[in-house]
């Protein structure tokens, strides 16, 4: 059994990619050659730092019936159903306050990207993104964004691409989300360690992967892309329901579920919604294990508890 | 080439395009017949795209604009439905011989299906503006009543051209024919036509548009009941249909010894370089031997057996020790961590 790994630099962050398998390195290499031409396709098609992106010339429409792809299609489909199952607590509608806020560039690589300005824009409720058979509908002073559900969802297309590549075992990481399935170099079940919010090079909890059935983990939070802007502190959390930067006690979230997109969007909402919302979640089955870190340390909430 | 500039560009349901473009200069103007086509190209980004043929909308009377409609199902026409008023287009045409003959056509009826009214809006118009003295019905198959394109001024034409009147067949929904106008549900079918024709199929001619199936099956149902297969004319709307039968076209006109000269060029540079690569691989070669006296070593047989493949299949190597990878030189193995993304 083999283990092969290659890193890679997109999303404006680093995405590694990892499988086990019998097969040569030929083959793992024309796998990671499909995974990041993928990962490129989606870049192109969705990012909002590039004035070449449907996402950027939708935006540009707002406003106006616009037609879009399946792909996009299917994006904002998954993005409506999403915010009206947190209530809210995601909301794809928050790039103007994102960039009033200081979040303009592509992170860490500003001077690769444009900064297309949004801050005049306005936050709007979810009610507001019309969708219809090959085409949809955004409010004239509005702007989407999909930096909320984005790496999960092609997190999640990624594992479907690796479906039949006789593959034993596989993590990805986009940027410090990840999903995985199947077993290690040594056959065992992949065990993804959870950073320590005050300590990047420490980790705080191991997770156990389950080898049957894929397995996904995001974190989010406060700690990652913040700066300071006109002498006020800023962070990348945005709280959908006030447009400013969550205020939040809980450092990191970190939620464990079974798809990509379901990790992503939940642990944004736990990092803004907090305890209480996670634990709903949680009975719901919609999160499997959930860990918060706080100044106070970290604690980690499962069913039941 | 044809100049032309976007004057208007709207959709006219949920995925139907009308885009209206206006010649740049008055040698632009496009002369053609109701019912031809004309092939579409733009500028992204500073290149040309490929060449689109759609049906022409507009009647021919106002050649001071174009009208085209187009679905909206892939990147070219998701593209061209993202031109804005004073983005400019280019236009060659006109094309296609789906047009009414004045003198051999003299009762008509226009079989659509979906899209497939496109052509027949400008023959429609052109048969208002004119008050063009052949009958023309039109038989029109939609999905539903609602999305139906031009609903509105095909009313209007019924209206105002007393040789033309229009039928309506919604396959799904409900439909709901306002004062004036016919709506049916369901699709075309040989009984409707029987009663429309009087029986007599042969004394019509039969213009089919839409989509291969309704074609065929439009085409099966008239010429089986005694319709003149010459007397058929159709324009299938297809990804074989002569919407592709032009390839994207040059922007500039280029000499053809310029062609001649690249070409030249190429090969010569070509074989110039393996001429070099040989005499470098039997230099190498020359110099291994010696070193290599029981085994023939073949040139760059040392670089390929190192690429790509693992150095090391350990089969103890653990998560802490580098594992193969597929770029050279082998990377740390990186453990899997969750952080903030």
């Amino acid at each position: 059994m083999n283990c092969y790994q290659r890193e890679h630099k997109a999303l404006g962050s680093t995405v590694l990619l990892t499988i086990v398998t019998t097969e040569n390195a030929a083959h793992a290499a024309s796998i990671f050659d499909l995974l990041i031409e993928r990962i490129a396709a989606f870049e192109h098609q969705f990012s909002r730092f590039r004035e070449d992106s449907e996402l950027t010339a939708f935006n540009r429409r707002a406003g106006k019936r616009t037609a879009v792809t399946p792909a996009m299609h299917q994006l904002l489909t998954a993005a409506k159903t999403y915010a009206e199952r947190t209530h809210g607590l995601y909301n794809p509608f928050i790039l103007p306050a994102l960039q009033r806020a200081g979040y303009r560039s592509s992170w860490p690589s500003p001077q690769d990207t444009t900064t297309i300005d949004y801050t005049e824009r306005h936050v709007v409720r979810i009610d507001a993104l019309q969708i219809g058979d090959s085409w949809a509908r955004i409010p004239a002073d509005s702007a989407l964004d999909f930096g909320g559900i984005g790496k999960g969802y092609l997190l999640d297309e990624l594992a479907d691409m690796l479906a039949d590549k006789n593959i034993a075992g596989y993590w990805l990481s986009l940027g410090g989300d990840i999903v995985c399935a199947g077993q290690d170099m040594d056959g065992q079940p992949w065990k993804i360690g959870v950073q320590d919010a005050s300590d990047p090079g420490r980790t705080v909890h191991t997770i156990v992967a389950a080898s049957n059935t894929r397995t996904a983990i995001a974190t989010s939070g406060v700690t990652k892309r913040k700066g300071e802007q006109w002498g006020r502190p800023w962070h990348h959390l945005i709280d959908p329901r006030t447009g400013k930067p969550a205020d939040t006690a809980i450092l990191t979230a970190t939620v464990v579920c079974a798809s990509g997109t379901d990790a992503d969007i939940y642990a944004k909402a736990v990092a803004i919604g907090g305890e209480v919302p996670a634990k709903k979640w949680i009975q719901a089955g919609q999160i499997r294990l959930c860990i918060l870190q706080t100044v106070d340390g970290a604690r980690t909430i499962e069913g039941g508890s | 080439m044809k100049q032309y500039t976007v004057t208007q560009s709207q959709l006219i349901n949920p995925d139907t395009l009308l885009l209206t473009v206006r010649p740049k200069h008055a040698k632009d103007q496009l002369l053609f017949y109701p019912g031809q086509y004309a092939a579409i190209g733009f500028k992204r980004f500073g290149r040309p795209s490929p060449m689109r043929c759609f049906s022409i909308v507009s009647s021919p009377n106002k050649a001071q604009e174009l009208q085209f409609t187009a679905r909206i199902q892939g990147n070219f026409t998701c593209s061209l439905a993202e031109l804005e008023p004073g983005d400019d287009v280019f236009v060659r045409g006109p094309f296609g011989n789906f047009v009414i003959d004045e003198q051999y056509d003299r009762n008509v009826i226009l079989m659509a299906g979906g899209i497939g009214i496109t052509p027949y809006m400008s023959m429609i118009r052109f048969a208002t503006e004119t008050q063009l003295p052949i009958p023309i019905t039109l038989l029109y198959s939609y999905h539903r009543q609602e999305e139906i394109p031009f609903f509105e001024e095909l009313r209007y034409h019924e209206q105002h051209n007393p040789n033309f009147r229009a039928l309506f067949f919604v396959t799904k929904g409900t439909a709901a024919a306002p004062k004036g106008s016919k709506v049916l549900q369901g699709r075309i079918d040989e009984a409707r036509l029987r009663q429309l024709t009087g029986g007599h199929f042969g004394r019509f001619t039969y213009f089919l548009c839409g989509p291969k199936g309704f074609v065929e099956s439009m085409r099966r149902m008239v010429t089986t009941n005694g319709a003149d297969p010459s007397r058929v004319v159709s324009e299938e709307f297809t990804p074989t249909s002569p919407a592709n039968a032009i390839a994207a076209a040059p922007q500039h006109t280029i000499p053809r010894w310029t062609y001649a000269l690249t070409g030249a060029s190429l090969v010569l540079a070509a074989g110039f370089f393996m001429a070099l690569d040989v005499d470098r691989a039997l230099e190498r070669a020359a110099l291994a031997a010696p070193a290599s006296s029981t085994t023939q070593q073949t040139p760059g047989s040392s670089t390929a057996g190192t690429s790509q493949t693992p150095t090391s299949t350990d089969s103890t190597a653990s998560n802490s020790t580098p594992v193969p990878t597929d770029t050279q030189p082998p990377m740390m193995y990186q453990q899997p961590m969750t952080s903030v993304s």
